[in-house]
């Protein structure tokens, strides 16, 4: 097993290797305009195009905050159907992407405020994992039947402990490659709470993962 | 610089956005400190194990069945929608929701207790209010001028329909007023949603149950009855013209009797938990609170709740299994009220709740 370990220094990599290629402050075209005014003027197809464009990213959303890949199909579903009840009032103030964010993150925490509040509900789930249920952290993904299931299953684990509200910035920041500014405006909170919460997230899982960093560490010394 | 300094601009060394003096002072503090130099050696890694998931797989033909369900909804009627909405929107305290579209029956039955058990749990669910905006065609049917808390609403004189207008509260001192306020002409209801399926299978109406607060058409005080909220006709075919709104429409009344009793459904509950866990999983998610703190309480009351449970944990039904934490959560405690955003793991110290 072995993931690039980054040394100390100025820029430490990190950055260079988020997973959007989205820069901070730079106002690009959104890619969606052409897709939205046809769907406004009632284009067959339109809506479904926008819904290919952007399944991945919100079935991507919705699996790191949902934890099970049943529950993040349904709130998918709700997402988008929200988006077709909803979306011809967006008005292009913000990239429809952003949009498509926030209606899919306000989704899953209304959804994980109602059902998602029992502590045994976590357990419940690796119960049922151990029992080959349809749960997170069954080896569905072609990946996750590779050597790195164990590391994978480690770290997803550890991103359900968080709550939600530090969940929520940490997977969009780190893993969905949003900026800070485009977090703050989905989750309608200030710039500076994104930033601080993405450091706690961080720290609350370098703590929760600390022997599988220490045991990678050994294994990247070698 | 210190330790301090280093956990406030951990971020911005890690992603090369530090100045470059304060960057050659971050590496100079992490040169003497190990401690530090481990901690963001760590969260270099994790932010690396982060960034090394797989991309989950979309399911098998997803966007194909998101517009299967968008064709099935706008194949519906567009009133069951709005109003079905306005009741999701619980979890959304203080939205004032319009449906416009609706015609109000309000079917008077005698009191009984079991609409007592079903009202609002104090200071935890959200609770609303139901007014009735009259128009011209509600005061011919005999409903009274609006009082305090009823504003006219604009008539919509296409259609000819009463509005009914649903207001949530959340703030305490706004749902305590609820309960004692007097209002002249209409009571105020106090409201809480049950199953709309219930309705639904009624002539695909929405409902919800109320409780008088004042004498009203011949309703005295503490009684109860069915708000029924009804599709509206442009000709009355169903008997619901504007001009028959009103009190006493025995077409459109669902007998309160009819409906199970709390302890009618903890033994469905006890007897079938898949089955109403799954009924359940079909109401909007403010029902559903509303449901399982009432019968949490009910069962709590009555001594039942550890059986309840014991049946919901003993069950094949995934959701009936889920149910019963929901079920044993609410017995532990106040059942989250919307407020609490975080899950309940993260109580622990570790991971503050608040910034």
């Amino acid at each position: 097993m072995g993931f690039e370990m980054v040394e100390r220094g100025p820029g430490v990599g990190v950055e260079a290797a988020r997973p959007s290629s989205r820069r901070r402050g730079l106002v690009i075209e959104d890619p969606d305009t052409d897709l939205i005014r046809r769907w406004k003027e009632g284009e067959d197809g339109a809506f479904e195009q926008l819904v290919r464009r952007h399944e991945q990213r919100v079935f991507g959303l919705l699996m790191r905050m949902m934890g099970s890949r049943e529950e993040a199909e349904d709130v998918a579903q709700d997402t988008f159907l929200s988006l077709h009840r909803h979306g011809r009032r967006f008005r292009g103030d913000s990239r429809f992407s952003t949009f498509v964010y926030r209606v899919a993150a306000n989704a899953a925490l209304n959804r994980r405020r109602t059902l998602g509040r029992s502590r045994a509900r976590i357990e419940k789930l690796a119960v049922r994992q151990a029992a080959g249920d349809d749960l997170p952290y069954s080896p569905r993904d072609p990946e996750d039947a590779t050597a790195g299931i164990e590391l994978t299953s480690h770290v997803r684990a550890a991103l359900q402990k968080l709550s939600p509200a530090l969940r929520m910035p940490v997977v969009l920041y780190d893993i969905e490659g949003l900026a800070y500014a485009e977090i703050a405006e989905v989750l309608s909170i200030a710039e500076g709470t994104v930033k601080s919460r993405i450091h706690r997230a961080r720290q609350a899982l370098r703590v929760e993962l600390k022997s599988l960093l220490g045991k990678s560490d050994e294994e990247s010394s070698l | 610089m210190n330790h301090s300094d280093v956990q406030d601009h951990m971020a911005d060394y890690l992603e090369g956005h530090l100045p470059l003096e304060k960057r050659a002072l971050f590496d100079a503090h992490l040169d003497d400190c190990s401690n530090c130099f481990g901690e963001i050696r760590e969260v270099q890694r994790t932010i690396t194990l982060l960034r090394s998931l797989p991309e989950p797989e979309v399911p098998h033909e997803f966007a194909e069945s998101v517009m299967g369900l968008v064709r099935e909804r706008e194949d519906r009627a567009s009133w069951t929608d709005s109003l079905r909405e306005a009741l999701k929107l619980l979890a959304n305290p203080r939205v004032l929701v319009p449906a416009s579209v609706a015609m109000i029956a309000l079917g008077i039955i005698g009191g009984t207790r079991q609409v007592q058990d079903a009202l609002p749990i104090p200071g935890s669910s959200p609770q609303f209010a139901g007014q009735i905006q009259p128009t011209e065609d509600s005061r011919l049917a005999g409903i009274p001028a609006p009082g305090i808390w009823f504003e006219r609403a604009p008539v919509n004189r296409t259609r000819r329909n009463p509005t009914l207008q649903i207001r949530f509260h959340s703030d305490p001192v706004l749902a305590n007023l609820l309960g004692p306020i007097r209002v002249p002409a209409y009571p105020v209801a106090e409201l809480a949603p049950v199953f709309s399926r219930q309705f639904l299978r009624n002539d695909g109406q929405l409902g919800a149950r109320w409780v008088a607060d004042g004498f009203i058409q011949g309703v005295s005080p503490g009684q109860t009855g069915v708000l029924r909220v009804a599709a509206p006709t442009q000709g009355g075919t169903q008997g619901m013209n504007a001009g028959h709104v009103g009190v006493g429409n025995s077409t459109q009344t669902l007998p309160l009797e009819s409906q199970p009793t709390p302890d009618e459904w903890l033994a469905r509950l006890r007897r079938s938990p898949g089955d109403f866990a799954s009924l359940l999983s079909n109401s909007s998610l403010a029902e559903q609170e509303l449901w399982i703190a009432n019968l949490t309480r009910h069962a709590m009351e009555r001594g039942e709740l550890n059986e309840v449970i014991a049946a919901l944990r003993e069950s094949s039904s995934k959701k009936a299994n889920l149910l019963a934490e929901d079920f044993a959560a609410g017995a532990r405690g106040p059942i989250a009220d919307g407020s609490r955003l975080d899950d309940p793991r993260s109580d622990n110290s570790r991971i503050p709740a608040h910034d």
